[in-house]
């Protein structure tokens, strides 16, 4: 993982750390053992038993403080690197491209964020390191026993293949029930997102049971998976039970044979049986380790999974050339997950134009903004905005360039103030205030006890729609680009506030270009140029008054208020 | 305090239900196989370590029977244990996950304001660890607790003073976890919130991705989980220096225990109070004792720890549910009052949002809702839905809504939101919300009054294509749209509406125009509507200003008022 590399030395100090403790802890039962064969004639050994004793208590006590402030200081350490995975994964939402973002489910994310993240450190943390310390111990406990007798090893070397055999077997089978796990919970915690968001409409339309069985469902398949899992773990206690257990009692019998036959003392044996409990432990903790290193893997995947997305590339300034289009695209196509979403369109907009793009819902009106806007960068043909080519790399030159307003614009849980500004420093508190007159939400704004700090809750669900959209033509009149897109900006707003609104932005928007979205002949009669879509083409464009007489699709579209008026 | 936590308990432990024979069955075969194992463990020492020594080979062979015994024993039960603790605590998750979900569902109206990243953080991580302390947590406790106990037994009846010594440790431990309990309990309060907010910083850059990348603003965010982050680092490193104060008196416990025992030992072998092989098994038996006890110290501060978390679910589930068990079920539709408002006060943070005197909505008339944005509009719709808390007395149908069970009374209508929410299903299913048990052919029907037809016909997929799935999206005027075919299938007595045709191309409108025209001699419907069309079509206008009614009456009736309707349709001509 590549975090480690940062802390380096640290993970080596905390090997060393480990190594050491390992050592101490049998460097203990060593003594131990000796002392046991002085027992026997305590009277001439006493003096050396009681310093037995008093080397081991001292070992006790540094022990001691190792086993408190190691984990303490493993922590430590690895909550730095985990929490750097976090930051990563918040990174990596705000850098990857939109288009890659709109296909991930948020339930996804979070539980990448939650399980995956908390199993990996566990894994890092606990089971590796846990396991290092079986290791260590393990090999030294072997290399004592193999001073002190090579038979009694043998014997139980023979047992290890047996075991890795059995682990491995069963570690297989773990590895896709774990993976199907982790999918079906990620599933389920979209599912839950979507309820938890959509909980007006579950309540109105008494829905709550339905998709409480729907739940059900979900979470008994889960269950069941879940299940397997633990069906598995019996037969691997099984098998961890065996391999925890078989060496240590080859060991005694074969520790009692040498004794009988004088190769080893009893002292040597005392030793020899906590060595060998070491060493199953090692075998042991092997298995278990096998059994969370394939958690921790499936887990680290689908991290690796997110982590792996490439971000947008940004190059270094481009400048635009200068020209009197403010928009050019020539034979664009552009394609949504295989449904072709726009079809060879060619358009040029003029520096200081006004044009509207209409069609019925679905036309492909919303994609194209998003294209002029650099959200979606993947298609067919040529853009330009203000003299830069929007090609992969450049989308943050072209996004300088303009101001978008969507419907839905989101209300970050920040700030009234912040949110307009979005951060920006370089607006003063006059611009902020003006910026709210000019959307109509200062007045709003002041009655407020808390004014311009108040915090938005939840994306705006302390405010109305119509509210929340003037905090964002708020926040877009402050930008102050020469290139404004406006997509369906006042359908939230009432009559007189749209009014109004478009009285207000209209000095604000009379030089700058404007493509806005609307259906709204009010919004629409007094651009420059209409383009009417279709089914992601562009089947008629040219002035309100023109497309009036070509008594065409939009003129059949507005016919109503064309004829009414 | 004590009596609370096992209250909260007690409450956990009926999801185990109705497993919990498998799971008590479960910890008792695995307590029994590892006692077994001990003292088989424990004989077999004393046997061999006598029978080495006075090289008597009985002895040395029946130790090594003995613990051979044992070790089969421990495999199978440790195999038992897996298979019924497995089955238990795998139900046990799936109960305590659908109950804590119904809650979320049923819970009383503020659930708008709860955040979804707080839902989900509990629905996991909370859940997670509420299930480990009856799990994972309290099988290393059991297990320490058992086999450490058995250990002392044991000792006790070897020699008194040893087990002494091993008691008193022991006892020590218990009182410094007890003691801990609180800090710990708010540490992991601190560090579940932290990572809440986390999730929830997540969410807002998941959602307002569209405003950061077009506002080319990076720096700002990256800055707000940085802050998130260091606040779940800090809360866990808060956790984890009280665990090493914990820590620090626990292993002080353990270690006496390592010595004590020894030194007490040799002391006695030497005065010729103890013979060689009984040393020899209590100092295996206390070393043994430490072992398992030193995994009991871990599991105490984990289930401490864990136990604060179900406590974040047990309020949850203590919240108060909409009251949907009991009530009216039958709907009298023959008075000529729809909606019978008195005294109506809506709040909302501790602010008077809306108040309505008195105001009847008289039967299949079209009404509509008119004022300025925020003037409490899409509120009285809430209110009527019974989404908000309110005070006063409403009358739907001559019956009061609080006399209704819930569901009767919604059922009664039929909402369309502002910016419809469609959910991430099929857009067949979608509709289907509106009524599960519709005909092809009902539904056939709606789709087209409501212009679905048009564009689900054309995709790939049809109306099988799932929203959400690869990232599909619909645009806002197709998400109404279902939303208005979903509220049809329904066929409410009450349609209410937020605004719906803002976002609709003309000739979509005049389609829903065409359905409204139908419905509305034999439905009442409620707009809350901006387009002076809409508004002027109405029988009865309905004008809200700060939260109050200002004008109500027939658009004939508020002409002449020269009111806020009078000046809506003079300045308006043009449109």
């Amino acid at each position: 993982m590549k975090h480690f590399k940062l802390y380096k030395m640290k993970y080596l100090f905390l090997l060393l750390a480990i190594i050491f403790y390992s050592t101490l802890d049998l460097t203990k039962f060593l003594i131990l053992g000796n002392m046991v064969d002085m027992f026997y004639n305590l009277s001439i050994y006493k003096e050396r038993v009681y310093l037995g004793i008093i080397i081991i208590s001292s070992i006790s006590i540094l022990v001691y403080l190792i086993d408190v402030f190691l984990p303490y200081f493993k922590n430590i350490i690895v909550e730095e690197d985990i929490n750097k995975i976090r930051l990563e994964i918040g990174n990596k939402i705000i850098n990857i491209p939109f288009k890659n973002l709109e296909k991930m489910q948020f339930g996804e994310i979070l539980t990448k964020a939650m399980s995956d993240i908390d199993r990996v450190q566990r894994f890092i943390e606990l089971d590796l390191s846990n396991f290092l310390m079986l290791l260590f111990k393990g090999v030294i406990a072997g290399v004592i026993c193999l001073l002190i007798n090579w038979k009694f090893l043998i014997a139980f070397i023979l047992t290890i293949p047996i075991i890795i055999i059995l682990s491995i077997i069963s570690g297989k089978f773990e590895e896709k029930l774990l993976a199907s796990q982790k999918e079906e919970t990620s599933n389920l915690n979209s599912f839950l997102m979507d309820i938890i968001n959509n909980l007006v409409v579950v309540k109105s339309f008494n829905l709550s049971n339905k998709f409480l069985r729907i739940f059900q469902d979900k979470s008994r398949s889960v269950k069941r998976i879940e299940y397997n899992i633990y069906q598995r773990r019996a037969l691997f206690s099984f098998i961890n039970a065996i391999s925890l257990l078989l060496p240590t009692i080859i060991m005694m019998i074969v520790g009692v044979l040498l004794v009988s036959k004088g190769e080893l003392t009893t002292g040597e044996f005392t030793i020899m049986l906590a060595m060998s409990s070491r060493i199953a432990n090692l075998l042991g903790g092997t298995q278990d380790f096998i059994y969370n290193y394939q958690g921790y893997k499936t887990s680290y995947n689908r991290l690796l999974e997110l982590i792996n997305v490439p971000e947008e590339e940004n190059r270094s300034a481009i400048l635009g050339q200068m020209t009197d289009h403010c928009m050019i695209f020539k034979n664009v196509s552009f394609c949504y997950n295989n449904n072709k979403a726009l079809d060879n369109i060619n358009m040029e907009v003029k520096k200081g134009e006004h044009i509207a793009l209409v069609g019925r819902s679905g036309c492909g009106k919303s994609t194209l903004i998003k294209l002029i806007s650099s959200l979606y960068y993947d298609y067919d043909g040529q853009i330009t905005i203000n003299g830069i080519s929007s090609i992969p790399g450049n989308q943050r030159f072209v996004r300088d360039q303009i101001t978008l307003v969507l419907q839905g614009n989101y209300l970050f849980p920040i700030s009234i103030r912040d949110n307009i500004t979005l951060f920006s420093e370089k607006y003063t508190e006059k611009d902020i205030i003006e910026a709210s007159k000019v959307a109509g939400i200062y007045d709003f704004i002041l009655s407020l006890p808390e004014g311009f700090d108040t915090i938005v809750e939840n994306g705006g669900i302390n405010f109305s729609g119509g509210q929340r959209q003037r905090l964002c033509i708020a926040r877009a009149y402050l930008k102050k680009s020469q290139l404004v897109l406006l997509d369906e900006f006042t359908s939230a707003l009432d009559v007189n506030m749209e009014k109004q609104i478009l009285d207000s932005i209209e000095d604000w928007l009379h030089d700058k270009t404007l493509i806005t979205v609307a259906h709204r002949l009010s919004t629409i009669r007094n651009t420059d140029r209409i383009y009417y879509f279709e089914n992601g083409r562009i089947v008629e464009n040219g002035t309100y008054e023109e497309l009036c007489n070509l008594k065409g699709a939009f003129y059949h579209l507005f016919k109503g208020e064309i004829v009414g008026r | 305090m004590k009596s609370k936590n096992m209250k909260q308990l007690k409450w956990l432990f009926q999801f185990i239900k109705p497993h919990q024979i498998k799971w008590g069955a479960g910890f008792l075969i695995d307590i029994i196989g590892s006692g077994i194992y001990q003292i088989c463990n424990g004989i077999a020492l004393e046997n061999i370590g006598a029978g080495l020594i006075n090289s008597d080979k009985c002895f040395v062979f029946y130790g090594l029977k003995t613990i051979m015994f044992g070790a089969g024993v421990i495999t199978i039960t440790g195999a038992l244990f897996w298979l019924l603790y497995g089955a238990s605590i795998s139900l046990f998750r799936e109960n305590l996950k659908i109950n804590t979900f119904k809650k979320i569902l049923n819970k009383k109206h503020d659930i708008v304001k709860d955040s979804p990243a707080k839902m989900l953080t509990l629905l996991n991580q909370d859940i997670d660890m509420s299930i480990s302390i009856f799990g994972d947590e309290l099988r290393p406790f059991i297990y320490g607790l058992g086999t450490s106990l058995i250990a002392i037994a044991v000792i006790f009846y070897t020699n008194i003073w040893i087990g002494i010594i091993c008691l008193s440790t022991f006892a020590g431990n218990i009182f410094i976890t007890l003691y801990f309990k609180d800090k710990q309990e708010e540490a992991v309060n601190k560090r579940q919130k932290a990572l809440e907010n986390l999730n929830h910083q997540y969410n807002a850059l998941y959602e307002g991705a569209a405003v950061l990348k077009s506002g080319n603003i990076y720096e700002k965010p990256i800055q707000w989980v940085t802050e998130a982050t260091k606040k779940v680092s800090d809360a866990k490193k808060t956790e984890r220096f009280i665990a090493l104060k914990q820590n620090l008196l626990i292993q002080l416990f353990l270690n006496l225990n390592n010595v004590l025992p020894m030194t007490l030992g040799v002391y006695l072998y030497s005065t010729g109070i103890l013979e060689i092989g009984k040393v020899f098994f209590l100092i295996q038996m206390s070393i043994q004792f430490i072992f398992d006890y030193q995994l009991m110290g871990p599991a105490l501060i984990n289930i401490s720890k864990a136990i604060a978390g179900e406590k974040r679910i047990y309020e949850l589930s203590n919240e108060a549910d909409e009251d949907s068990e009991y009530g009216v079920e039958e709907v009298v539709n023959n008075n000529e009052i729809a909606l019978d408002f008195e005294n109506i006060k809506v709040m909302y943070d501790d602010k008077l949002t809306l108040t309505i005197d008195k105001l009847q909505i008289p039967k299949n008339k079209l009404i509509a809702v008119v004022g300025d944005s925020g003037a409490g509009k899409s509120t009285f719709l809430k209110l009527i839905l019974q989404l908000i808390p309110w005070t006063g007395q409403l009358k739907v149908f001559n019956t009061a809504a609080r006399d209704y069970k819930l569901e009767k009374l919604r059922s009664i209508f039929a909402y369309i939101e502002q910016t419809p929410k469609i959910l991430n299903l099929s857009i067949l299913d979608n509709i289907l919300l509106g009524n599960q048990e519709a005909t092809s052919e009902e539904v056939k029907e709606v789709v087209i009054k409501a212009g679905v037809d048009e564009f689900a016909a054309k995709l790939v997929n049809g109306y099988d294509t799932i929203i959400g799935e690869d990232g599909f999206g619909l645009s806002g005027g197709e998400c109404q749209r279902i939303a208005i075919a979903r509220a049809l299938l329904k066929d409410s007595l009450i349609l209410l509406m937020d605004e719906v045709t803002s976002a609709l191309d003309n000739k979509s409108e005049s389609i829903i125009q065409e359905t409204i025209e139908r419905f509305r001699y034999n439905h009442t419907i409620i707009i809350a509507a901006h387009r002076l069309k809409t508004i002027k079509n109405a029988d009865y206008i309905l004008v809200f200003k700060k939260g109050e009614i200002i004008e109500f009456g027939s658009p004939e009736e508020l002409l002449q008022n020269n009111g806020y309707y009078y000046n809506l349709i003079n300045n308006k001509t043009d449109l």
